[in-house]
């Protein structure tokens, strides 16, 4: 959990700000991943029905929760 | 099928419908590393917490016992509804409630030696938004939707694994990435490892 939650660019060490920007890194990553994955679903026609079935259900889910919980 | 094409779809279709998860924990993250910015930016002279009513309340708290359902019987008798969580404390001789969806929060502080309840109302902001969004789990509130959301958040856990399993397994089945894919993977353990060791 510590690891989990340390945070960055407050500290006084290099290495503190360098995982800060490790996290940084992988956040980016993470927002490419979607971005780049949802495009290579695309070129899969055949993956597309199921496909937007998923995320269909995934975003339907993820708007349930927010609008009640 | 193979055993190649099932996981390419697993890693597909498992992704594509966790992707609004997977998108929050990434955008989410900002704000907790960010705290600083954020705290300047709603640092605007706007209250962050307004009182809803401050009212003469009596009920007696016991000292030990269950404090959620004394926080249930609370809620109830000042007409507040528990559409997303709680949480409850006492500290001596004041008892704090706090209620929470992922838009809005309340908290309930019962001044128990004053017979003093007030209820007072959170600013939306949106770093707490993603901050809420972000470390919203457990199965310890009552409602079945909560527990579904605590369900969903293990799913996306156990996603990640997979993602991480199934992806190496695709890398190693193109052999002309592997020499690139080794230098990425060594550079990232080795940084990694040299965090934990030094920080």
């Amino acid at each position: 959990e510590r690891m989990h939650r340390r945070r960055g660019y407050q500290h006084k060490y290099a290495l503190e700000d360098t995982w800060a920007f490790s996290v940084d890194l992988v956040i980016l990553a993470m927002v490419f991943w979607v971005g780049s994955g949802l495009w290579l679903w695309w070129e899969l026609k055949v993956t597309r029905l199921w496909g937007t079935v998923c995320l269909g259900i995934g975003i339907g889910l993820f708007a349930l929760f927010l609008s009640t919980i | 099928m193979t055993f190649n094409h099932f996981n390419r779809r697993l890693h597909l279709y498992l992704a594509i419908g966790l992707l609004p998860w997977f998108l929050m924990y990434g955008i989410s993250a900002i704000p907790f590393t960010r705290n600083e910015f954020f705290r300047n930016l709603y640092n605007d002279g706007v209250p962050q917490w307004t009182v809803r009513f401050d009212r003469e309340y009596h009920r007696d708290i016991p000292e030990t016992g269950d404090l959620r359902t004394v926080a249930r019987e609370v809620l109830k008798d000042v007409g507040l509804e528990i559409k997303g969580g709680f949480g409850v404390n006492r500290n001596r001789q004041r008892l704090n409630i706090y209620l929470f969806t992922f838009w809005s929060s309340t908290r309930v502080t019962y001044r128990i030696d004053r017979h003093r309840l007030v209820a007072e109302d959170r600013r939306f902001r949106f770093d707490q938004f993603l901050t809420g969004l972000h470390a919203r789990g457990g199965f310890q509130q009552d409602a079945f939707l909560n527990d579904a959301w605590a369900v969903l958040v293990d799913l996306v856990c156990i996603g990640f694994l997979v993602w991480i399993a199934s992806g190496i397994y695709m890398w190693w089945q193109l052999p002309q990435t592997r020499r690139w894919g080794f230098l990425a993977l060594g550079s990232g353990v080795l940084s990694f490892i040299l965090f934990l060791v030094f920080l």
